[in-house]
């Protein structure tokens, strides 16, 4: 199947450099070249598009305003922009309406590799219906008394770095933008940053109030404020529980970041579908507490995908590390995932359902890998907290085991 | 009687003694509110702040305050006597010596009173720049001067530093711009440059079977399994496309790095970096350089149209002022249009152009922008005045044209602007500069070195 790629440039050179450079794919790729935002909004009405890459500045209309109106518009379309412009407070404003940022000028390679991901990860999720749920989402919702927090804190004369960072490091959604900021080949500059706090610290005080106050990523999103504190404060949890945990096994701090940022964002997909539609979100959850499903079976059967599914998908997109997406995709199912080594995202696994097990949340539908955790090396851990799982696990997968475990607790 | 009359002569004297005494004692008491108040006169001179200088009619100092002496370094018994010109000067943006000022203040040409910026020349020969308030005064029949001197040195230094943090950030927002600018290039060249790899590879193959292939046409029986391989690296090459794109290629990649060397070109010429005294140059080039390094500035915001006068002879100047100058000029007419029409670049107009008449080159920055009321108009060369939200102007920008073109190069500024219709800026630069007249200009490196020196 061809994949449609728009390229939207002012200066034909570039286009036609763009054209040669990526020729080779030409049997994969139906690429088109435009100059204006205005004709490749009149291209993208007449002819499908899959994903768009953009010039930032441009007259007329900009490539943040462009890739605003094809958010709404064509909310299933992949934006990415690629633009020489070095100034950071630009990236900042474009981050709600572009999923990743590149640097002109970019190595073909990359250009393709980053090409050849965001299909890969749309092919992921087949239906268009899904795509256009996650394309829509360009911020995630903050619970209200963290937005105010750290308005607060941002507007105070003598406000401090330190202390701003100690605000994103409790709240999911703004971990997750600071992350894609400085993942973007902007900042990044090639290192991946897996840490929180880093990441706030390499943005700095300046873009910070930018991004809070300018280009408001709080959106003065109110509703269900219930479960988006529910997410913020069970992530918290689940990565104060799994430092616990790693301090017996793990000294790489790399991975101690990596398994934190998968912590606080393993259930970035909840908010997602709060986002999309607070109410529904709202009656799954209580129809899971009624027993009338799993959240994961009603998450499929109202939505098309469930949360971790969801929010892996915008967390690739943003071009988080590896790590991190996997263990967002994977927290319920450790064992689907490629990687069986001792990962990130062996500890989300544990921590979760920990947590899960401790609080009252609700069944997930997702019982604890007990093979898995075992393969990994974790066993000691899984049995200091789930003591039942250490008689032979014969049927690991089967929900009771899990239940049981969990009434020991 | 003649008792009561010697009763009333004694009485008579007495009186009168009385009087006298009366008197003498009123005199004393006068004399000492006099001395008093002489002596307060004195102390509020000497502990003014500003020196206090007093000469008569031949401008020879007669007066002198405390800190008159501190700030030249003389004390009263040296410059009593001595001409008022042994101690003061005038700057560039004046021929007329300090005597000649003070005999003006007393024939009205300039007012009762003079106010106006002068050198000081300390007793160790330094100078440094002064206010300088003169009037005259008539007292006994004779005429006085009395002279306040200010000492502006810090206000100087402060404005050159202005000048030199508002050159800074203007440099700095270019800078943003500059990278993307040469970015963009950078970006089709190497795309260009990578394909003409790519492709080469084929077209390497394709060009080896050349040698075998001659060698069997010299036989003049060509193997069909050497037609079959030929063609088959033909198809590979992909020999049509590639003859056509890979020229193409080149030329656009010769282009890019052309491009790239002419914004390089432009900003060695914009900044003139170590050119800081009065130079010839061409003043057309300059203002391209001016618009190729500012392109990012005004290209998302109008059509920037240039109209130059190739006749145009060398004027002499502060190259890298000037360019600075024009920049400002620029960058304030992108704004005036990006406020009034937004991101349409289309309706956005900038026009530079370059004439001369027989005395001054002309350079002209039209917009058709937002424009002026009449109260902004006549306050934009007002330091400090900025029309534009915090952290997009400092107010600097044209407070700083005016410095430059007015006192470093004895030109003018002028600026007609209709609201809702647009803005010309004028330059007026003289054609010919006396030079030895213009070699005062305080430059940024002396004051920095006074400055350097004061923090030590």
């Amino acid at each position: 199947m061809t994949t449609n790629i728009l390229f939207v440039d002012d200066e034909a050179c570039v286009l036609r450099g763009l054209k040669r450079s990526l020729w080779e794919m030409k049997d994969q790729w139906n690429m088109q070249f435009v100059t204006s935002g205005f004709e490749a909004l009149e291209y993208m009405a007449k002819n499908p598009v899959d994903v768009i890459v953009s010039d930032m500045r441009m007259p007329s209309m900009n490539g943040a305003i462009l890739l605003g109106q094809v958010k709404q518009q064509f909310p299933s379309v992949v934006r990415l922009i690629l633009s020489g412009y070095a100034d950071e407070e630009m990236v900042v404003r474009a981050v709600n309406t572009a999923h990743r940022y590149l640097s002109k000028p970019c190595d073909p390679v990359l250009l393709r590799a980053t090409i050849d991901r965001t299909i890969a990860l749309r092919t992921s999720l087949k239906s268009p219906r899904l795509r256009a749920l996650v394309g829509e989402i360009g911020t995630l919702p903050s619970p209200p008394e963290m937005q105010q927090r750290m308005n607060e804190r941002l507007a105070r004369t003598q406000c401090n770095l330190d202390q701003v960072a100690a605000v994103v490091t409790e709240d999911p959604a703004m971990s997750a933008k600071v992350l894609q900021l400085v993942n973007s080949s902007f900042f990044g500059l090639g290192r991946e940053v897996v840490d929180i706090a880093d990441a706030v610290k390499m943005l700095g005080l300046d873009l910070l109030q930018t991004l809070v106050l300018s280009v408001n990523i709080f959106e003065e999103f109110q509703e269900e404020s219930q479960i988006i504190q529910g997410v913020a404060t069970h992530s918290m949890r689940t990565a104060s529980i799994m430092r616990q945990i790693m301090t017996n096994y793990v000294d790489d701090s790399t991975m101690v970041s990596a398994a934190i940022s998968g912590a606080m964002l393993h259930d970035v997909g909840q908010l997602m579908l709060v986002r999309r539609d607070g109410a529904k979100y709202r009656e799954i959850i209580d129809e899971a507490h009624n027993g009338m499903g799993t959240l994961i079976e009603l998450e499929e059967e109202a939505f098309g995908a469930d949360h971790a599914k969801l929010g892996a998908y915008l967390m690739a997109l943003w071009n988080l590390p590896d790590p991190v997406v996997e263990a967002v995709a994977y927290h319920h199912t450790p064992s689907a995932c490629a990687d069986s080594e001792l990962s990130p995202l062996s500890f989300v696994h544990l921590a979760d359902a920990i947590d899960h097990s401790q609080e009252n949340i609700g069944p997930i539908g997702a019982p604890l890998d007990v093979i898995y955790l075992e393969h990994v090396g974790l066993q000691q851990a899984v049995y200091e907290y789930f003591p039942a799982a250490k008689r032979p696990a014969t049927k690991p997968h089967h929900e009771e085991k899990i239940v049981t475990a969990r009434r020991a607790v | 009687m003649s008792d009561e009359q010697a009763i009333t002569i004694e009485e008579q004297l007495a009186q009168e003694i009385a009087r006298r005494e009366n008197a003498e004692a009123q005199l004393a008491e006068a004399t000492e509110k006099f001395t008093r108040k002489e002596e307060r006169t004195r102390q509020i001179l000497d502990t003014a702040n500003d020196a206090f200088l007093a000469t008569n009619i031949f401008g020879d100092i007669i007066e002198w305050n405390s800190t008159a002496t501190e700030l030249f370094g003389y004390d009263i018994a040296d410059v009593g006597g001595t001409s008022i010109d042994v101690v003061l000067k005038p700057n560039t943006n004046s021929d007329a010596k300090p005597l000649d000022t003070c005999l003006a203040v007393v024939l009205n040409a300039v007012g009762e009173e003079y106010r106006g910026e002068m050198l000081g020349i300390h007793r160790d020969g330094h100078t440094f720049p002064i206010e300088v308030s003169i009037s005259a005064m008539v007292w006994k029949d004779s005429f006085f001067f009395n002279v306040f001197v200010h000492d502006i040195s810090n206000k100087k230094q402060m404005q050159a530093e202005m000048a030199r943090a508002q050159k800074l950030e203007s440099i700095g927002r270019l800078a943003a711009g500059i990278a993307h600018e040469i970015n963009t290039p950078t970006q089709y060249v190497s795309d260009n440059v990578g394909f003409v790899q790519d492709t080469f590879k084929n077209i390497a193959v394709l060009l080896k079977d050349i040698s075998p292939l001659l060698a069997v046409a010299r036989t003049g029986v060509v193997p069909e399994s050497l037609v079959k391989q030929i063609e088959s690296h033909i198809e590979e090459a992909q020999l049509e496309f590639t003859l056509e794109e890979v020229p193409e290629a080149i030329q656009e990649a010769a282009q890019g790095v052309e491009r790239v060397a002419e914004i390089v070109r432009s900003m060695k010429n914009f900044a003139h970096p170590g050119v800081d005294t009065m130079t010839p140059i061409d003043l057309n080039e300059s203002i391209r350089s001016t618009i190729t390094v500012s392109r990012s500035e005004w290209r998302y915001a109008a059509q920037l149209t240039s109209d130059l006068d190739e006749s145009l002879p060398k004027v002499t100047c502060f190259p890298g002022d000037l360019n600075q100058v024009i920049l400002n000029l620029i960058v304030n007419a992108a704004h005036a249009v990006a406020d009034r029409y937004g991101d349409d670049s289309d309706q956005g107009l900038i026009h530079v152009t370059s004439t001369c008449d027989k005395t001054h080159a002309v350079i002209q920055v039209r917009d058709n922008g937002t424009g002026m009321s009449n109260e902004v108009r006549e306050r934009i060369f007002d330091p400090f005045f900025t029309t534009k939200g915090v952290g997009k102007g400092t107010g600097q920008g044209l407070s700083l044209a005016f410095n430059v073109i007015t006192e470093k190069h004895s030109g003018t500024i002028d600026v007609e602007s209709i609201e809702g219709e647009g803005t010309t800026f004028k330059i007026r630069l003289p054609l010919h500069v006396d030079t030895a007249k213009t070699n005062f200009s305080v430059s940024d490196d002396e004051l920095g070195a006074t400055a350097r020196e004061e923090s030590q």
